[in-house]
């Protein structure tokens, strides 16, 4: 921690300056006691959630990580995992990025309803979103029967764990990416629009690069949540080796007759975890600096 | 103008190549299943003859996973016929199998599921069969550190117990049943950690530390033998359970299926379980339970 406590610093171009301006926000380096206090409090949210997770290593060293086992596994599902994560998350910044622009700048009837509509799936218990999946597209769902009738089936299938990815992580990417544009003064597009500009090259060339760090952070919290999906995934697409097995539950399924390859597994989700998060401090630290 | 619309024609085409590529994916995974039931269509009248199967597909509990997964492969070099195998909490995957009307053979961790199945008529009753048996036993750490010598220790202060969930996992209904035979409910009650949601869960939480002493299967030693050791229950009501299995009612190549779980109960395969730490035959000094 610096000394310095700069609030509202992301997702806004003018945010830190404002902050720093005013003179609001900042702590003064004398106020040791604050200071400490917060460093405390971190430390004590750190025990609880991070600390954990280093229960792992005690239960099985990071070699194991490399045993014959794991890696038999890794091979079968890392591929089958990144690919569908990724693919699920290219599929929410396509849809994704339109859906926040129009929540966080157009002004209609319903756009209440939406805004929950789109959030909704983050309250919700991923197995619960599994089984609506189920209900829907599966071969005997609302849509899903109309697929089979045409002899395409959904569930159970690797389309399947993309459809079950997507509809977990992209509300994380549509609320990120919504609060970055919003962040974005409106005024630079009504001046983008008042020297010619039309409305979808204004979109391009004013919002969506100022908002940039804060879309780029929402991509990557959709890639993690995507690549770390369980619930959704084991209910929608199954757990079949080989097609719709994904590391995570290569992890459930282990856990039931080989723990130590199970917690080994656990510890390549976490390392490639924090591998991911130290790329997206890089790349936004990369983006604020331009 | 036109040119700012460019990007946005990109992105719906994206979006229905995404769309497109997924639902051609799920193709193959098809092959040599049936194609789907019409929605609606009589499920009872399945037709027993099909073409000769490609491949097979089994819903399991996920207790059944440590031999499945060998077993399955072994199949498939033995006939040619591959073994698409999903895992999970037996009652979710008796749920999928329902909802879908779709899957070759149901093999749940334990028979109460099988009943719940049969009861559902989602499974041809003709067709069951029991794979291995599960004797229920007092588990503990290897090498015994709490001398735990009988269930009478288990109302111990210094312990920490752990139990299945009655009426959600058989190993719950028959700790309850034991206890209360031994009228040591509300003395052990005290001393229970936490409630166990899978009989999996009960072992794996004997094996993380979470519990000195659990009452589970004889397999957990067997498959854990580094691990766990077992104590008999000398108890009227610690039923023999089993592992079994069926045809699913909507498969529509029953008799391969059929040929599957013969081929499961067959010599080869019982080498296979009895290594893996199951009980291939039913022991004679306790009660068998249906």
């Amino acid at each position: 921690m610096g000394d310095a406590y700069v609030p509202n610093g992301s997702g806004s171009p003018g945010g830190a300056q404002a902050a720093e301006a005013s003179g609001t926000g900042r702590l003064r380096s004398g106020a040791r006691s604050t200071r400490w206090g917060l460093v405390a409090v971190t430390g004590v949210f750190l025990a609880l959630t991070a600390a954990p997770l280093l229960g792992l290593f005690a239960y099985a060293p990071c070699s194991m990580v490399f045993c014959p086992a794991t890696v038999v596994i890794l091979r079968k599902t890392l591929a089958l995992t990144v690919s569908s994560s990724l693919t699920a998350t290219l599929a929410a910044v396509i849809v994704g990025l339109p859906t926040a622009l129009c929540l966080a700048r157009l002004s209609f009837r319903g756009r209440t309803v939406a805004n929950a509509l789109v959030e909704l799936p983050i309250s919700l218990p991923p197995l619960v979103l599994g089984v609506a999946l189920l209900l829907v597209w599966g071969r005997r769902g609302v849509i899903g029967s109309w697929l089979s009738s045409h002899g395409y089936h959904l569930s159970f299938t690797f389309a399947a764990v993309i459809i079950a990815q997507f509809v977990v992580a992209a509300p994380f990417f549509v609320r990120i990416a919504k609060a970055a544009i919003e962040q974005v003064p409106v005024s630079l597009e009504e001046a983008s629009r008042t020297l010619g500009r039309g409305p979808i090259g204004t979109y391009l060339r004013v919002p969506l690069p100022l908002a940039q760090r804060g879309i780029l952070a929402g991509v990557i919290t959709c890639w993690a949540r995507a690549m770390s999906e369980f619930g959704a995934t084991i209910m929608f697409a199954g757990n079949f080796p080989g097609r719709t097995q994904t590391v995570p539950l290569a992890i459930f399924s282990t856990m039931q007759y080989d723990t130590v390859t199970s917690v080994s597994l656990s510890i390549f989700m976490l390392a490639f975890s924090a591998c991911t998060f130290v790329l997206a401090q890089t790349l936004l630290g990369r983006s604020a600096a331009r | 103008m036109r040119r700012e619309w460019v990007p946005g024609v990109w992105a719906a085409a994206a979006v229905a190549v995404t769309l497109m590529w997924g639902c051609h994916r799920q193709q193959p995974a098809d092959t040599g299943a049936e194609a789907a039931p019409p929605k609606g269509a009589s499920t009872a009248a399945a037709p027993a003859k099909a073409p000769e199967a490609k491949s097979i597909t089994v819903f399991a509990g996920a207790a059944a996973m440590a031999a499945l997964k060998e077993l399955g492969p072994m199949y498939e070099t033995k006939t040619g016929i591959k073994v698409d195998i999903t895992s999970g909490g037996s009652g979710s995957v008796m749920t999928q199998f329902v909802q879908e009307q779709f899957g070759d053979v149901y093999m749940p961790g334990s028979d109460d599921f099988m009943d719940k199945a049969e009861a559902k008529d989602a499974v041809l009753k003709d067709t069951r069969a029991i794979l291995v048996y599960l004797v229920p036993a007092i588990c503990i750490s290897k090498g015994n550190p709490k001398g735990i010598k009988s269930l009478d220790d288990l109302a111990r202060a210094d312990l920490r117990v752990v139990l299945g969930e009655e009426k959600a996992v058989c190993l719950g209904d028959i700790a309850a049943a034991v206890l209360k035979e031994k009228g040591l409910a509300e003395k052990v009650q005290p001393r229970v950690a936490s409630y166990a949601s899978s009989c999996e869960d009960v072992l794996n939480k004997l094996l993380l530390g979470e519990a000195d002493v659990v009452i589970g299967w004889d397999s957990f030693a067997k498959q854990n033998p580094d691990k766990v050791e077992t104590i008999p229950i000398q108890a009227e009501s610690a039923r023999v359970r089993h592992i079994p299995a069926a045809v699913i009612k909507w498969s529509t190549q029953r008799d391969a299926a059929k040929a599957f779980i013969d081929f499961l109960t067959s010599p080869d395969a019982m080498k296979v379980w009895e290594a893996r730490g199951y009980t291939t035959k039913a022991p004679e000094s306790v009660s068998k339970g249906t």
